[in-house]
C-alpha cells in the first residue's frame, strides 16, 4: 500500500476497532487473523451445547490460543471474572495445544492495573505457559501485514484517483445534504486561506496528498454554491464545518486525526461508496482552502 | 447575506441586488413588474447570478428598512431625500 492508502485504512481500522462490540468485534478480529495467517489461524464458533470451549481463535504455528472480550464498556470487575473463567475454562480442552494464551480486548487506551495484574499473576502461576493481551496496537500490527486487496475486502474500497475524476456535482450535493442537517448556521467572518496553511497545521504528507487529491474537483463545490437557489447555503455549511473543527480542536486531537474526524463527520455514521468518499474529500478540500477549519499561518494573521 | 461573503458574490448579496433594484426604480413600479425586469436583465446578462423571488423580496425588505424605498398606491418608488 502507498502512504495515502495506509493512512486511510489505518483510520478506518481504528474506527472499526472503536465501534465494534461483542460478536461483531470477535468477527473483526477473526477476519483479520484469517487473512493474515491463511490456513494457520482457526476461527472457532460455538457448536451446539458444547459452546466454543473458551476458544475464540487458535494460531497453530505459534501455539497461541485467543479469547476475545469486547464489551460496550470495559468494567474491571467483569473483565477479571471473564479472564478467570476463560483461562481456566480453556485448560481442560486446550492446554496441550497452546503455549501462549492471549486476552484480546477492545480497550483503546489500554487495560486497567487490576487486569494487568491478573494477567501477570496467571502467567506466573501457570509458567511455562505465557499469558498476554492483544489490544489496539497489537491488532494493528497484524492488520498492517495485510495486502491492499485484503484491507479493501475487510474495510471497503479506497477511492482511487479515477474515482476522484469521476466525482460529479450530484455526488458533492449528496454529501453536502448529509452534513447540512446536522447543525444550525450562524454568521462569521471568513478569512482568505493561505497556501502555507498546510505546513502551518503540521499535517502529515498523507493528509496533504489527500487534500491535493480533493482539489481535483473543488470547482464543482464552488459552482454549486454559486448556483444554488439559496445563496446562504455555502456559508451555512462553512459554519457547520467550522463549528465541528473548533469542537475537535478543543479536544486536543492531532491535526491528522481532526482531518479524519471531519471526513467521518462529512459522511455520517456509515462509510460511503468510493465515489461518496471522493466527494467527501472534495468537500473537505474546498472548506480547507476556503474557510477556517484549520489554523491560518502566523504570517497571515493580522490584527 | 446582506454583504458579500466568501461564497456570496457582490451581485448576489442583498446589498448588491438592492443597488440593482434602486437603479430600476427610475419610476414607480409594481413589485411584479420590477421582478420581471430583474429576471429579464439576468437572462440577458451572461454569467449573471441566479436569484429566486424570495431573495429578491428580501432585498426589497432591506431597502425598505434602510428607508430608501416605499410602497405607494401599490407601487414601489424611491424615497427622495
Amino acid at each position: 500500500m502507498d502512504e495515502i492508502q495506509l493512512y486511510y485504512y489505518e483510520k478506518v481500522f481504528e474506527t472499526s476497532f472503536l465501534r465494534k462490540k461483542g460478536n461483531a468485534f470477535q468477527d473483526f478480529f477473526a477476519d483479520i487473523m484469517e487473512r493474515c495467517y491463511p490456513g494457520d489461524f482457526f476461527r472457532t464458533r460455538p457448536w451446539g451445547p458444547i459452546g466454543d470451549r473458551k476458544n475464540d481463535g487458535y494460531l497453530k504455528s505459534q501455539r497461541t490460543l485467543y479469547q476475545v472480550y469486547a464489551p460496550n464498556d470495559m468494567d474491571s470487575k467483569e473483565a477479571l471474572k471473564k479472564i478467570d473463567e476463560d483461562f481456566h475454562g480453556a485448560l481442560p480442552y486446550w492446554e496441550k495445544y497452546f503455549d501462549t494464551w492471549i486476552f484480546v480486548h477492545n480497550a483503546r487506551d489500554g487495560l486497567g492495573p487490576e487486569v494487568v495484574e491478573k494477567l501477570l499473576s496467571l502467567a506466573e502461576a501457570h509458567a511455562p505457559l505465557c499469558v498476554s493481551h492483544c489490544g489496539f496496537p497489537e491488532l494493528l500490527i497484524h492488520f498492517r501485514k495485510l495486502p491492499f486487496e485484503d484491507a479493501a475486502a475487510l474495510l471497503g474500497a479506497f477511492p482511487s484517483r479515477r474515482e476522484m475524476q469521476q466525482v460529479r456535482l450530484d455526488d458533492v450535493q449528496v454529501v453536502l445534504r448529509t452534513i447540512e442537517q446536522s447543525e444550525e448556521a450562524s454568521s462569521q467572518e471568513v478569512h482568505a486561506v493561505s497556501p502555507n496553511k498546510l505546513v502551518a497545521n503540521a499535517l502529515s504528507s498523507a493528509v496533504r496528498q489527500y487534500l491535493q487529491l480533493g482539489m481535483l474537483k473543488v470547482h464543482l463545490v464552488e459552482k454549486l454554491f454559486k448556483e444554488y437557489y439559496d445563496p446562504r447555503y455555502g456559508d451555512s455549511l462553512a459554519e457547520t464545518f467550522r463549528n465541528q473543527y473548533i469542537k475537535l480542536r478543543s479536544q486536543s486531537i492531532l491535526p491528522d486525526d481532526i482531518f479524519w474526524h471531519l471526513q467521518s463527520f462529512t459522511l455520517g455514521d456509515e462509510r460511503g461508496t468510493p465515489r461518496q468518499e471522493a466527494a467527501a474529500l472534495t468537500v473537505l478540500a474546498y472548506f480547507f482552502q476556503a474557510c477556517d477549519i484549520f489554523e491560518a499561518p502566523r504570517s497571515e494573521i493580522t490584527g | 447575506m446582506i454583504l458579500p461573503t466568501k461564497r456570496i458574490s457582490q451581485d448576489r448579496a442583498l446589498l448588491g441586488i438592492g443597488a440593482t433594484v434602486l437603479q430600476m426604480l427610475e419610476e414607480p413600479k409594481t413589485v411584479s413588474r420590477l421582478w420581471d425586469e430583474m429576471r429579464q436583465a439576468s437572462i440577458a446578462r451572461i454569467g449573471a447570478p441566479k436569484i429566486t423571488y424570495d431573495w429578491f423580496v428580501l432585498s426589497l425588505d432591506l431597502l425598505y428598512s434602510f428607508g430608501v424605498i416605499e410602497l405607494e398606491r401599490g407601487k414601489l418608488r424611491r424615497i427622495s431625500r
